[in-house]
């Protein structure tokens, strides 16, 4: 096979025909004419003549003539191939000749490829489809789905969709079930990792974000108490807001770009480079080693994120309060203090914890349902993040009204 | 270990058996057994779906129809307890290796023995270095797969598969991809598992060479015909196997068109 290129190392053949129909001609014929190729012929016989040097050369080969096109349907029709005043070619050559050649071909047309010089014969020969195989089945034309037939498939997609997140959160269950009695294949060692990567780590970026928060709620609403000249009550206003919604809120958005996303991709790699289904034939269930670790500690960072959320949002109020709107350091302090019930501390925190589990699950039920791609790896973890989020907005607004049904 | 007496009547067998992925049917008709103690090979063209009947043979994939035995146990009828604990009785290795990245190479051998025995830590890492030893890794324990070549990777899955001493081990093209020393390694590593060990192997392989050293009995699938055309030692297969598959032992061009 690699002597059909002339062994230069490159695709091309500089010296031209090897076995040329015309021995007499110099090694160099055409070398250094342009490039030509014309069909020619009439009834059912045909000829393509190719001449002039086609190394490196991008020339059309023209498309067959009306004439013969119009032949295509005919089986007896026949078509060869002149090279006696080619010159060099390079695989390019090659190519263009196989696109025009296949379809003339297929249609039955009957190729001499005689004259073309060896290494181009045989390179075609190995391309192109036998005499006599069967044209390709037509494709049947792809037709649009209507509208309500998309519907129907979007409706039974996202139905899939439900069962298998619902399957997922089952088998968490079943886990965490033989977590208790002490037979699951879980790792601490995994769990005490997990801690570790998704509590101190995110203690910066939460910082961060509950700082600008929390400067944002003080001013905006100090702005309007000043007005009274309440500005005493930034105090409740910061604390309550902080301690019982908001902090829970940034805990869980930072934890579903920073945590779930890495879940995602981990666990979906994990996949797509068959370790899953390495524990699987092992005997180990993927819940056990891989979600469980994931889901535990989030449960456990989840209210320690949200306190240390909590804290940095009620120190931001104090600042504001204190330094721009005069209120003595020991009034903000009493005054919140006051506000602060352990109701509100516990719904915050129940919050938070909610909030990370629910960024924990989404990211390891799309990291398992990740296909085998890195395109889809990286879908998944879109995913992730976008099923965290709408999760936490559902969750964060149903938790709401049941807590000011009960009166909490 | 299984003893003798279950050679005559099969380790494993497959019954009726069908693999699809959704419409697409992969092949049909499967039947066939796999003797204690022997070297069975699962050849044919790529994409004829040898590695997915390691997958439905491993527990992975349930079959379209049909049955997977291990003794009189089926694979897929049995619940998921009985089939974790069947597995634990089979190593498997992957195509790709598939070694567990956030580990060293030492500390993915040693998880089965971490999870299922009862060994101390010192005798784990002790049995992890044989393993690896087998296989020529015993160097790279503390290495992260990440830092090894696609031929050690394969070298540490199959040491890997064999870290609980299983009594049937499962092998997806243990030696492609090797360079020819190491694939003779793999190749008289699978002979001794199986004279030295009385370990049964059941490995997809298109390796010729391979086949004809360690194979006691090939099975050949037709891509075209979805469904087994041979079955029977690979040196007769080669002299009077159907024409597909004589083609194939023979290594001449028109198995691939």
């Amino acid at each position: 096979m690699a002597g059909l290129w002339s062994g230069t190392g490159h695709l091309s053949c500089p010296s031209g025909p090897v076995d040329t129909a015309a021995p007499g001609t110099p090694i160099d014929a055409g070398g250094s004419q342009a490039p030509q190729a014309r069909w020619s012929g009439a009834g059912r016989d045909w000829v393509l003549a190719l001449a002039g040097n086609w190394h490196g050369s991008t020339a059309a080969l023209g498309g067959p003539p009306p004439d013969l096109q119009g032949l295509q349907g005919l089986q007896g029709g026949r078509l060869r191939l002149d090279a006696v005043a080619l010159g060099a070619w390079d695989a390019r050559l090659a190519s263009a000749l196989w696109q025009r050649l296949v379809t003339l071909r297929r249609a039955g047309l009957q190729l001499d490829l005689q004259g073309l010089p060896a290494g181009l014969r045989e390179i075609l020969a190995l391309a192109l489809p036998a005499a006599d195989a069967p044209a390709a089945a037509a494709q049947p034309p792809t037709r649009a789905p209507s509208p309500l037939a998309r519907l129907g498939a979007r409706a039974r997609a996202s139905a899939a969709d439900t069962r298998c997140t619902l399957d997922f959160l089952g088998r968490v269950v079943l886990s965490l079930g033989r977590l208790l009695r002490g037979r699951s294949g879980m790792r601490w060692s995994d769990f005490t990792w997990q801690l570790d990567q998704t509590g101190p780590r995110s203690l910066p970026i939460v910082a961060l974000v509950s700082f600008l928060v929390g400067l944002i709620v003080a001013y905006m609403g100090a702005a309007q108490l000043v007005r009274f000249g309440a500005q005493t009550y930034i105090a409740d206003l910061v604390t309550v807001g902080v301690v019982r919604e908001i902090a829970a809120l940034l805990v869980g958005i930072v934890l579903a770009g920073r945590v779930g996303a890495a879940f995602a991709a981990q666990i979906g790699s994990m996949r797509a480079n068959d370790e899953v289904d390495a524990l699987q034939v092992l005997g180990v269930d993927p819940m056990d080693i891989l979600v469980l670790p994931r889901v535990l500690a989030l449960l456990v960072m989840g209210p320690l994120l949200t306190v240390f959320a909590a804290l940095v949002g009620m120190a931001v109020g104090w600042l504001v309060a204190v330094v721009l709107y005069g209120v003595t350091p020991l009034d903000y302090l009493t005054q919140s203090l006051q506000a602060l019930t352990l109701a509100q501390v516990l719904v915050g925190l129940l919050k938070g914890t909610v909030y990370a589990v629910l960024v924990a699950l989404a990211g390891c039920r799309q990291g398992l349902a990740a296909g085998r791609s890195a395109q889809a790896v990286g879908d998944a973890t879109t995913a992730a993040v976008v099923q965290a989020i709408v999760w936490i907005v559902v969750a964060a607004s149903t938790l709401t009204v049941i807590f000011q049904r009960l009166d909490w | 270990m299984a003893g003798s007496a279950a050679r005559s009547s099969g380790l494993l067998q497959v019954e009726q058996m069908s693999m699809a992925f959704g419409d697409k049917l992969v092949q049909h008709d499967l039947n066939f057994s796999v003797l204690a103690g022997e070297v069975f090979v699962i050849c044919g063209g790529s994409g004829c779906g040898k590695s997915t009947l390691l997958r439905h043979l491993v527990g992975l994939q349930p079959p379209a129809a049909g049955r997977v035995l291990y003794g009189s146990r089926d694979l897929y009828a049995a619940g998921a307890a009985t089939l974790a604990a069947l597995r634990r009785e089979f190593g498997v290795t992957f195509q790709a290796g598939a070694l567990w990245t956030s580990m060293t190479v030492g500390e993915n051998v040693m998880l089965p023995l971490q999870l299922f025995t009862s060994m101390d830590p010192q005798a784990q890492e002790e049995e992890a270095r044989f393993k690896l030893a087998l296989v020529g890794l015993e160097a790279s324990f503390d290495a992260e797969p990440a830092a090894l070549s696609g031929g050690m990777v394969k070298r540490a899955a199959i040491a890997r598969a064999l870290a609980l001493n299983p009594a049937l081990v499962f092998l997806d093209e243990p030696s492609a991809g090797l360079d020819p020393l190491s694939a003779a390694g793999v190749d008289a590593l699978i002979l001794h598992l199986k004279q030295d060990l009385g370990t049964t192997v059941v490995m997809v392989s298109h390796d010729l060479e391979s086949i004809f050293n360690v194979a006691d009995r090939a099975l050949f699938l037709d891509a075209a015909s979805k469904t087994m055309t041979a079955l029977g030692p690979p040196r007769e297969l080669q002299a009077s196997g159907p024409p597909g598959v004589q083609a194939f032992f023979h290594r001449r061009g028109q198995a691939a068109a």
